[in-house]
Order: structure tokens, then sequence, then C-alpha cells
């Protein structure tokens, strides 16, 4: 299938005192129109940057990032407002996005009114429709956030960011804030709104029951850089990345009579700072030889399944 | 439907909002006084021509240096002018002299602190490190130093006492900025195109408003006080306006035998920076939108 | 009475009450769970059930006021900790008793070195012993929990999220505590930290033989970690048993709805099954069964009375009018 987003070489490296600190790393991929790709990883692995460099709420530093086949990547001004209504985000935090100022109305209310599309009756209309569409009690509409639980307060993110009805939504991390009972609600809800509105979700995430549940594809990115890409059951049946491994065997089953069988990891975890190339997991992969030291690069093992590591065929058993 | 109802309860609960904090600020005993005290001394300071028969630049020479009596409750000064009176014409000059260089000195200030503390880099390095400077001056000293090469006068204290509090009230605006923004609703701001303008009013500054307020109220009295101490040393409004630090000043020579003359200012001065003070308070907590009740 | 004696742990109708602004906030309402040494019963819940405030309970930690315990007795050993002065618990309390909390910066001092904040415990607990010996002992500690030594005299913001939580673990096991309160110790680490973390955890409570509560609604920790499982609502325990049998009989409504609402990694679904509502508001919790404004299978008997806490299998009891196993939400 085409696909609606795709970046090529996509690299976001921010300024830091003691250097460039590489939070996106040469990351290409796409994804399918309607589908969703699952971001995991570990805290710092520039899975969160990488979303909002994709929507362009951070510029990037290289690459390229193509939507419906056009090159997005240097955009004008005009160009970046039309962009931003078709690709947005719902955060993680229900508490520090929304701004506690503004009525649940107003908020959603506040992308239709600066994209200057509609009559004032027309946003009214549009307003009680998203809130509809994401299970808001009307009654609601002049509360505050902090008057709301987060299971409803995320629902209004939701609502906002599907005001200008967009094709590609960053998920980030959007239930990792709620409580067990809300979260199956929110994920329920995003499921809904993604086949009747034909969504695409990127669904940023270090929770791999969430991700495993929701998602169609998997990245695994590791300090920056994607080290494995392939269909959700791909992932997690047959993971081939020394990383992956390690992470799937790391999640406590759920399951009484499956013992635990995890995978150690050795050593400290690399800096992302100024980084040497070669595969950054090599300082703490059981498998690590000098070839790691190489730079490395994605190869299909299988059909729709890379991986980033020079051993990948020879640990596997793979021709 | 739905829209006309959901409008209606709009302008219901945009008043209601400004009616729950004054009735959370009605809660506070404190800051209830402190309003009603102030409120009184502001009222007083308009009608202080109904609310006494003298003037205040009036020489009774007849009088002189007569302590508290049913004629001149508050007793007269060394040229038998009625106290009372001074003190009633008085505050408007000590409040106006508050009021007004507050609100110049935040108004440049809140501009200066948001631009810098939206934009940060490089203009933010050079607008602090010069602030900085400034600072380093003690502020009494700094607003002498101003007042000195302006000169005295009424025009020229407030000017005086404006410049000298701007470098503060920049600091602080730009970390409340500072504080706000980094709250992921501004980034969210930025996903559906709201232009900088739009962020820093809409956005950023109405979270800021109740804080600025407080710090509104604060630094007038403390200004307050700061221009009593100006015309202490003869810096600041020049006689015979009857500015209530130019009353102590004249009281200063007469304090040992005719201590009244002394008393009376310093009770108006207490009562305004203290009610000031209890109302500043009571509002920081009524105007947090997070306190329910 | 015989069938008490390896209760090592055993909370009795437990009550916990919070009051603010006027407002009573039923946290804890009639708990009772017992405890074996060796073994780990887990408390499983959504935020505010008042698992916390159980741990604290034990622990004689909750702020009073505005807490206050209403009821109930906590026998540790058979000494009820609920009537022991404030110099009594303080010599249990990180000796007999450690917490482990969510958040490792809530235990450690950031202007103290980690070395030392453990070798105080040490000596807070052990008075006999000198200075060299607490020390030694915090060195033993630090390396039991894979910290090298060399790394006593480091503050806590040199450490990352991970090896403060084990520097926090190593603390509370500094005295062989015999009983480990864990409030989600590892929620706030990565996979991979919490699954050494976790590791960890286990390793060193079987070389003890220490009892255990861990709170977490990690369905997965309480598979691999716990013996004994507690579902806790709105205050309650709303059902009780062993791993095996909470895991392979549910027979409580909100316990089905758990399970179905949390993805787990070894259960496929098109779609979760989620819990309708909202958690109670705890200062006005319904009348009757807690659960049954959320619960499908509620009928007019849910609505009022004390719901019995009944077996409903050996060993496995649930607090519902109308238990039935293999019930989805």
């Amino acid at each position: 299938m085409e696909n609606l987003i795709e970046v090529r070489h996509l690299k976001k490296y921010f300024k830091t005192g003691g250097g460039m600190l590489h939070a996106v790393d040469d990351v290409s991929f796409g994804i399918p129109r309607g589908a969703t790709m699952g971001v995991v990883g570990e805290s710092g692995c520039g899975k969160s940057t990488l979303g909002r460099t994709m929507i362009h709420l951070l510029e990037s530093t290289d690459g390229q990032i193509l939507f419906e086949g056009k090159d997005v990547t240097n955009i004008s001004r005009s160009e970046l407002h039309k962009f931003r209504e078709k690709a947005t985000i719902i955060f993680q935090d229900p508490y520090s996005s929304l701004d506690p100022r503004f009525t649940v109305e107003k908020i959603i209310r506040e992308p239709l009114v600066i994209s200057r599309k509609f009559s004032k009756g027309e946003i009214e209309e549009k307003v009680d429709e998203l809130m509809e569409m994401v299970g808001i009690d009307p009654r609601l509409a002049m509360s505050y956030p902090h008057e709301l639980d987060g299971g409803r307060r995320q629902r209004i993110g939701i609502a906002r960011a599907l005001a200008l009805d967009p094709k590609f939504i960053v998920c980030d991390e959007p239930v990792s804030a709620l409580d067990v009972s809300i979260q199956a609600q929110v994920l329920n809800l995003l499921q809904d709104l993604q086949k009747s509105r034909n969504l695409t979700y990127m669904f940023v995430t270090h929770n791999m029951s969430v991700v495993r549940h929701i998602s169609d594809h998997i990245c695994v990115m590791y300090l920056g850089q994607l080290v494995e890409t392939a269909e959700t059951e791909e992932v997690f049946e047959k993971p081939y990345h020394p990383y992956t491994k390690a992470l799937l065997s790391a999640i406590p089953s759920s399951d009484i009579h499956k013992k635990m069988e995890r995978i150690q990891m050795k050593g400290e975890i690399n800096s992302p700072i100024d980084p040497k190339p070669g595969c950054r997991f090599a300082t703490r992969c059981p498998f690590a030889t000098a070839d790691c030291q190489q730079p490395q690069g994605l190869t299909e093992v299988e059909k729709g399944h890379f991986v980033s590591c020079c051993r990948v065929k020879e640990l596997n058993g793979l021709s | 439907m739905s829209t006309a109802k959901a409008s209606l309860g709009q302008k219901r609960k945009k008043q209601s909002q400004f009616l729950a904090i004054l009735k959370r600020l009605g809660r506070n005993k404190l800051s209830v006084a402190g309003g009603v005290i102030l409120i009184l001394i502001i009222l007083a300071a308009i009608f202080a021509p109904v609310l006494t028969p003298y003037s205040y630049d009036t020489m009774d020479s007849a009088h002189i240096l007569e302590g508290p009596s049913r004629l001149h409750i508050c007793g007269t000064d060394n040229l038998g002018r009625d106290i009372f009176c001074r003190l009633l014409y008085g505050a408007r000059y000590s409040l106006a002299l508050g009021f007004v260089s507050v609100i110049v000195s935040q108004f440049f200030g809140v501009i200066i602190g948001s631009v810098v503390g939206y934009y940060g880099g490089v203009l933010e390095d050079v607008v602090m490190r010069i602030l900085d400077v400034i600072q380093s001056i003690p502020g009494t000293l700094l607003t002498i130093t101003v007042a000195t090469v302006f000169g005295s006068g009424f025009g020229n204290t407030i000017l005086a006492l404006a410049i000298s509090h701007i470098p503060g009230s920049a600091r602080n605006t730009r970390a409340l900025v500072l504080s706000v923004r980094k709250n992921e609703y501004l980034e969210a701001a930025d996903a559906c195109n709201c232009s900088d303008v739009r962020k820093i009013t809409t956005h950023i500054l109405p979270n800021i408003v109740s804080y600025m307020i407080v710090s509104f109220i604060t630094a007038t009295a403390y200004t307050i006080l700061q221009a009593a101490s100006l015309s202490y040393i003869g810096l600041g409004v020049q006689p015979p306006t009857p500015e209530w630090g130019a009353l102590l000043t004249n009281a200063r020579d007469y304090m040992r035998d005719y201590t009244y003359m002394l008393i009376f200012p310093c009770i108006f001065i207490a009562l305004t920076v203290l009610s000031l003070n209890l109302l500043g308070d009571g509002l920081r907590d009524a105007m947090d939108p997070k306190m329910k009740k | 009475m015989s069938e008490n004696k390896n209760r090592f742990l055993s909370v009795e109708d437990l009550v916990v009450e919070y009051t603010s602004d006027g407002e009573v906030v039923h946290a804890v309402n009639g708990v009772s769970f017992h405890l074996e040494k060796g073994k780990t019963l887990g408390l499983v819940g959504e935020t505010g059930a008042g698992k916390t405030t159980i741990a604290k309970a034990i622990m004689r930690i909750l702020q009073e006021p505005p807490a206050s315990i209403k009821g109930g007795k906590i026998l540790l050993d058979g000494v009820d900790l609920l009537k022991l002065d404030k110099k009594e618990m303080y010599g249990i309390r990180g000796g007999k008793i450690s917490m482990i909390f969510q958040d490792p910066m809530t235990s450690l001092n950031p202007v103290h070195k980690v070395g030392e904040q453990i070798a105080e415990v040490v000596r807070i607990h052990n008075p006999e012993m000198n200075k060299a010996q607490a020390r030694q002992r915090a060195v033993e500690m630090l390396e039991r929990v894979g910290i090298p030594a060399e790394r006593y005299s480091e503050y806590p913001h040199q450490f990352s999220g991970g090896m403060k939580q084990r520097v926090v673990i190593a603390m509370a096991l500094a005295c062989n505590p015999e009983l480990l309160l864990a409030d989600e110790p590892t929620s706030a680490l990565d996979v991979t930290i919490q699954a050494e973390v976790l590791a960890m955890i286990k390793k060193l409570r079987d070389e003890f033989d220490t009892a255990m509560i861990m709170i977490t609604h990690d369905l997965g920790i309480v598979a691999q970690v716990c013996d004994d499982v507690a579902i806790v609502y709105a205050g309650e325990i709303v059902e009780y048993g062993t791993k095996e049998e909470i895991y392979t009989h549910r027979f409580h409504p909100y316990t089905a709805g758990l399970f179905g609402a949390i993805p787990q990694l070894d259960v496929r679904v098109e779609r979760l099954s989620a819990i309708k509502g909202l958690p109670p508001d705890p200062t006005n919790l319904p009348e009757g069964c807690h659960f049954h404004p959320r619960c499908p299978y509620a009928t007019e008997e849910c609505k009022k009375g004390k719901i019995p806490f009944a077996q409903v299998r050996p060993g496995h009891f649930c607090r519902c009018v109308h238990p039935e196993e293999g019930r989805i939400m």
C-alpha cells in the first residue's frame, strides 16, 4: 500500500553543553495510509523527538520527510500551516497539554478559529460534533480541564487533534498517564476513530503490550537509531535484533506458567552525545564483535522485516 | 439546539468565574479587611474636600503645633496646617505615586520579560545581563540616583520609581513565562498553527496574570514606602505638597515634643501597606483556577 | 488458633479515612488479609483504590491528620502495630519492615552520599555496630544489588533511575527486614531495567525469606513475582486468592474487567473490553457493592447492604452478590 508519510535518513540533533546530542539519527521508514506504526524504545531513545520532528514541531537537522508523496522537509510558512492541519499530535500528559484557563469548548475550538476556514456557526457545530465523537458529555463544554479526570482530558486532547480533520496523528504515549480501566476506553476510542475516519497513526510508547495491541507495524529504536522494523506479529514472534530480543524478554508475562527467561544485557548504556559510528547497542550486546564498530544499515532479512545488525543472519541462522 | 445551550452556558460561566474569585476572596477574612481599609483610604482621598473643612496648605498661626482636638482630630503642624486634612490630600499623592509608577514599570517589565522569556536566545542573554547590571545597584540607591538626575517633583518621582522597578518586574515576568512555556499546551498550540502573538496573549499571559496582579499589589505597597522615603530625604515630592513621606520629613524636627505629628502619617502608611499586602495574599489564593471552592 | 500460627502478618478489618475540607475520604474500608513468611501478596487495583494507604498504614507513615486509622488491627508476629507508640515503631520501621516507593528520590536524600545513607539506616537499627561495621554492611548491600563498592561515596544525582532504585532496595534490605512493602517499585523504570530490578527483588526476597507486599497494576509483574493476589477496588478487597486461582478462575466482575481492559502480551484481542464509567468518588461511595454502577451484572440486591466476602472455591474469596466464573465485561 502507498505510504501516507515517509521519512528518509531523518536526523535531529540537539546542541548541548557536552556536544551534539543525536536524538534521532538516520531513521528511515514509511507508514501506509490507514495503518498504525508503533514506535517503541526505552526512555531517551528519541522516539518522542522522532514523532515531533515528523510533524514539524521540531525542525529536522537533516533528511527528508515525505507526506502524500510530496517532500515537506523544507516548506514555506503557508505550506507548513496546511501541513499541520493534516498532521497533528496527541500528547502524553493530559494535564499539561490543556491550557488550564481554557474551557473544554474553547480548547477544541482553538484550531478551528485559527484556521479561519469556518464561520462562527460552523465552528459551534463542529465543536459539538467533535465532543460527541470523542464521547464528552455536552454538559461539560464549559468546564475547565482541572475539573475533569485524566480520561476525559485525554478525550479533549483527541478532539482538539481531530478538529481540522487530519490524516496523520502522532500519538505520543497517549495512555501512559491514565489509569488501567480508562486506558482501555481511550485505546478503543482511538481504534474506532481510526476506522471511521481512515486515520494513520504513529503510536509512540514504551508499553510493549499496548503497542502489540494497537499497531500494525513496529519500529524498535535504540539511542536514536532504528534497529528493527516489521509487521507487529513478526517483531513479537521473530525478533532478530539482539536488542529487540532483550527488550521483549524483559516484559513480565501475564501467563503464570511461563517463566521469564530474561536475556541479560551487559555494561552501561552508550551516551547519545557525539556517539561513535557503528552499532550503538554493541557496548551492551552479548554478540558484539569488531565488525559492529562499522556503521550499520537496515537490511531486509525477510519480506518487510528490516534489521540493523551486521550479524543478524549468522545469529538467527538466516540465509 | 445544543449550540444555543452551549452559548447560553458560556455567558453564565464567564461571569461566574469572576464571581467565583470574589467569593473565594470573600472567605479570607484578612484580605477582606485589607480590601475594605484600602477602599476606605481611596474614598477618603477622593472625597477629601468633603471630609475636611480645611485646605491642606491653609496656615493658621493661631493654632500652631496643637495636639489632637475636636477641631483638628490629628492636630496641627508647625505652620498651623490641619494634619488630618494633609493626610487625606496626601493619600492622593502617595497612592498615585505608588499605583502609577508600578503600572508604568509593570507595563514595560511585562513586555520585556515576556518577549525575552518567550524567544530566549542571544536577545535574552543581552537583555538579562543589562538588567543584572541595573539590579546590582541597591534599589533605593538606584531610585535616589535617578531622582537626583531627573530632579525632584511629582512626575520625576514617578519616573524614578518606575525605572528602578522595571528590571525586577521584567525578571519576574520572564521567570513566569519560562515556567508556563514548558507546558505541553504550548506545543499543542504550535501544532494547530497558533501564531507567536496569539500564544503569548492567549496562552501565556492569562496563565500568569494572577501572579502579576499579586506582584502588582505588593510592588505598590513597596513603592509607596519608597516614595515616602524619597520625600523623607528631600528628593521626592516637594513641599507644600502633602505627600505622606513629606509629612514625616516635616515631623522630624518636632517628633520629640510633638510625637503625634509623626504617629499619624506612620499609621496611614502602615495601614495602606498592610492592607495592600493582605489583599495581595488573598488574591493569589483566590485566583488559582485549581481552587474549587 | 493453630491456623493462625504461621501468619506472619495479619491485617484485620483495617479502616482508614482522610479528612479534607470537612469531607471524609473513605480510603480503606475494612481490609483483611494475611501473609506468611517468604510469601508475596500482590495488591492490584487502580490509582486511588487505597493500595498505597494500606501499605502506609502498615508502615505507620500515614500523615495523621489528615489521615486517621479508624479501626482494625495490624498484627506482625502477633504484635499489633497500631498499638505501638512512636518510639517503638521507630525501631521496627526500616528494621523489621521496609518500604520501597515508586519514586526512588522520595527515599534518598540528595545531599548525602548513597553509601552513608545505607550505613545510617544500618546504625539506627543496630546500635551495637560501630561506624566501620555499618560501612562494611552498606558496601556489602550495594554489591548485593549490583552496584560496585567504588560508588559508595557518590551522590544520588550521579545515578540513573534504575540505579537509584537499586540503592533504595539496598537500603530497604540492609537490616534484613522480615516484611517488605514495595509500592510500584518499577513503574518509573524502563522495561529492561524493570526486569533487572524485579529479578533482584525476587532473589533477595528468597534469600532472606522475606514476606512481601507488591503493589502494582501490571498483571505481568503479579504473574511473575507474587504468590497471592488481592484485587482492591474502592478501599475494599473484592477478590482474593492464590495467583493460580485468580489467573485461572475469576469470579468478581471487576477482576474480569481488569483482566480484559489491560492489554496483555500473551492474550491477543481485537478490542479491549473497557470497564465503563469511572472509579467512584471516595468521599461518596455507592451504597452496597461499590462497583455496582459500573457493573453490567448488577441487580437490585447489589445496591444495598454490606456485600459478604464469601469463599467461592477453596481459599478463593469474592465480594460479589452474584459471583460467577468466566464473565466478560
